[in-house]
C-alpha cells in the first residue's frame, strides 16, 4: 500500500465530509423547500464525486474502478432529476416563500391563462388581489 | 498510515456534525418535502462513512452498497416527490383537470 | 410565425415501439460489464441479452434525433459542468455559512431555441447543476423552461441566469446537434 496515495485519497474523502457538512448547514438556515433543495443537492453531488475519487486513491486496484466509475455518472444523470422534481412539486404545493421571490414569472404566466396558485402561507391569491383593485 | 487516519478522523467529525444538523431538519422539518431533503443528505453522509471505513481498511466489499445506496436515495426522494405532489395538488390547484395534462397546458392557450 | 429551428416533433409522444433496440442494448451491456468488474465473453454476452429483454419488457419513447455526436464540444461541455459544479458547491456553501444576509430568489422564464425533447433533457441537466439553480417547470410544446435562480440582487443576476441557460443549451447543441443546427448557431452568434 502506497502512503501518500492513501492520504491523497483520505484528503478528497475529508472534502467530500466537508461538502455534506456544508450541505447540512444549508439545510438548517435556508428559508425554503427549494433553496434548502440547492443546499443539499449541490455540495452532495460533487461531495460523492470527490468521494469515489478518494476511494479510487486508497483502494489503489482495478477491479472496483468500474464500479465507482458507474457510481459518480449515475449520479450525475440522477441528481438533477430528483431536484427538479422535488423543487417542481414544491411551487406545485405552495411549500414556496413567495415573498422572497421578486420577479416570479411563472406566477405571472400562470396567472395570465386564468390560474389560481394557492400559496397555502397566507398570502393572498391571485383572485384577491383582483377583487380589491 | 497515522496520517492517514488522523485525516479520516477529522472527515468523521464533519460527517458528525452533519448528521445532527440534518436530524434536526428532518424532526423539525414543516413539510413532508424538507423531510425527503433531509433524508436525502443522511443518505449522502452513510455514503461518505461507507467510502471512509474502506478506505482505512483497504477493502472493496463497500462499494455495491454505496452503488445501491445511491440509487435508493434517488427512487425515493422521486416517489416521494411524485406522492406529494398527487395528495397536495388537488387541493391547492384550483383547476379541474387531471395532473398531466396540465402541465402539458400552455398559459396563453386557454 | 414559428422562428424556432424545427427539430424534433414536439407534439405529442409517439407510441412506445414495442422493437429490439440495440443502442439501449449496447448501453446496458457496458453497465453490467462495470457492474461486475471484468470484462469477460460471458459478462458482455449476458449484459447484452439483458438489454434486449429490457428494451422489449419497458420499452421507451423513441427520440427523435437527426444529429451526430461530436466529440471535442461534448468534451467541453463535460468540462464546463464539471468546472460548473464546483463553482455552484462553493457558491452555495458560501451562501450556507453567510449570516445577516436575506435572501431573495426569482423564478425566471427562459424560451429555448429549439423545441427537441432531447435539447430541453440535456439542457435542464446541465442548469440543475450550475450555480444555485434550478429547473422547476419544463414545458414541452413551446420549449420554454422555468428556473429557480438562488440569491437574486439585482435585474443583471436575472439577465445573467437566462444567459446562463440559452448556454446550456447552446453546448447540448454544439455536441449533439446536426450540421444545420449548429450552422443556425454559428450564424447567431456572428
Amino acid at each position: 500500500m502506497n502512503p501518500v496515495l492513501d492520504i491523497i485519497g483520505a484528503l478528497f474523502l475529508l472534502f467530500g465530509a466537508m461538502l455534506c457538512f456544508a450541505a447540512s448547514v444549508g439545510l438548517v438556515r435556508f428559508p425554503d423547500v427549494i433553496t434548502r433543495m440547492h443546499a443539499a443537492t449541490k455540495p452532495q453531488t460533487l461531495g460523492l464525486l470527490l468521494v469515489v475519487i478518494g476511494l479510487a486513491f486508497s483502494l489503489q486496484s482495478v477491479r472496483p474502478l468500474g464500479m465507482l466509475v458507474l457510481v459518480a455518472v449515475l449520479q450525475l444523470l440522477t441528481a438533477p432529476v430528483a431536484g427538479h422534481m422535488v423543487g417542481r412539486t414544491a411551487y406545485r404545493t405552495g411549500h414556496l416563500d413567495s415573498d422572497r421571490l421578486t420577479p416570479d414569472e411563472l406566477a405571472e404566466d400562470l396567472a395570465a391563462a386564468g390560474f389560481h396558485l394557492d400559496r397555502g402561507d397566507g398570502a393572498e391569491g391571485i383572485e384577491d388581489r383582483e377583487a380589491r383593485e | 498510515m497515522i496520517a492517514q487516519q488522523v485525516i479520516i478522523m477529522i472527515g468523521v467529525a464533519f460527517l458528525v456534525g452533519a448528521v445532527v444538523m440534518t436530524l434536526i431538519r428532518l424532526a423539525r422539518g414543516p413539510s413532508t418535502l424538507d423531510r425527503v431533503v433531509a433524508a436525502d443528505v443522511i443518505i449522502a453522509v452513510l455514503i461518505v462513512a461507507l467510502a471512509m471505513e474502506a478506505a482505512i481498511n483497504h477493502h472493496a466489499t463497500s462499494i455495491p452498497i454505496i452503488l445501491v445506496l445511491s440509487l435508493l436515495g434517488f427512487a425515493g426522494s422521486l416517489s416521494m416527490a411524485r406522492f406529494v405532489a398527487d395528495r397536495d395538488q388537488a387541493r391547492k390547484w384550483d383547476v379541474s383537470t387531471s395532473a398531466p395534462r396540465r402541465s402539458e397546458r400552455s398559459p396563453e392557450g386557454t | 410565425m414559428n422562428t424556432k429551428p424545427r427539430s424534433g416533433d414536439a407534439g405529442a409522444t409517439q407510441p412506445r415501439l414495442r422493437r429490439l433496440q440495440w443502442r439501449l442494448a449496447v448501453i446496458m451491456a457496458i453497465v453490467w460489464v462495470l457492474l461486475w468488474g471484468d470484462l469477460s465473453l460471458a459478462n458482455v454476452a449476458s449484459g447484452f441479452a439483458l438489454g434486449l429483454l429490457i428494451g422489449l419488457v419497458f420499452p421507451l419513447p423513441p427520440i427523435d434525433y437527426h444529429g451526430r455526436f461530436r466529440p471535442v464540444a461534448h468534451a467541453r461541455m463535460i468540462a464546463g459542468l464539471l468546472f460548473d459544479l464546483v463553482h455552484s458547491s462553493v457558491v452555495v456553501a458560501a451562501l450556507a455559512f453567510r449570516f445577516g444576509h436575506t435572501m431573495t430568489n426569482a423564478v425566471v422564464r427562459v424560451d429555448l431555441r429549439t423545441r427537441s425533447d432531447l435539447y430541453l433533457t440535456l439542457t435542464s441537466e446541465l442548469i440543475c447543476l450550475t450555480p444555485g439553480s434550478l429547473v422547476i417547470e419544463a414545458r414541452r410544446k413551446e420549449g420554454r423552461v422555468y428556473v429557480h435562480q438562488m440569491d437574486v440582487r439585482s435585474p443583471a443576476d436575472i439577465d445573467r441566469a437566462r444567459a446562463k441557460v440559452l448556454q446550456a443549451e447552446e453546448q447540448a447543441i454544439r455536441s449533439f446537434g446536426s450540421d444545420d443546427e449548429v450552422a443556425e448557431l454559428n450564424r447567431e452568434s456572428r
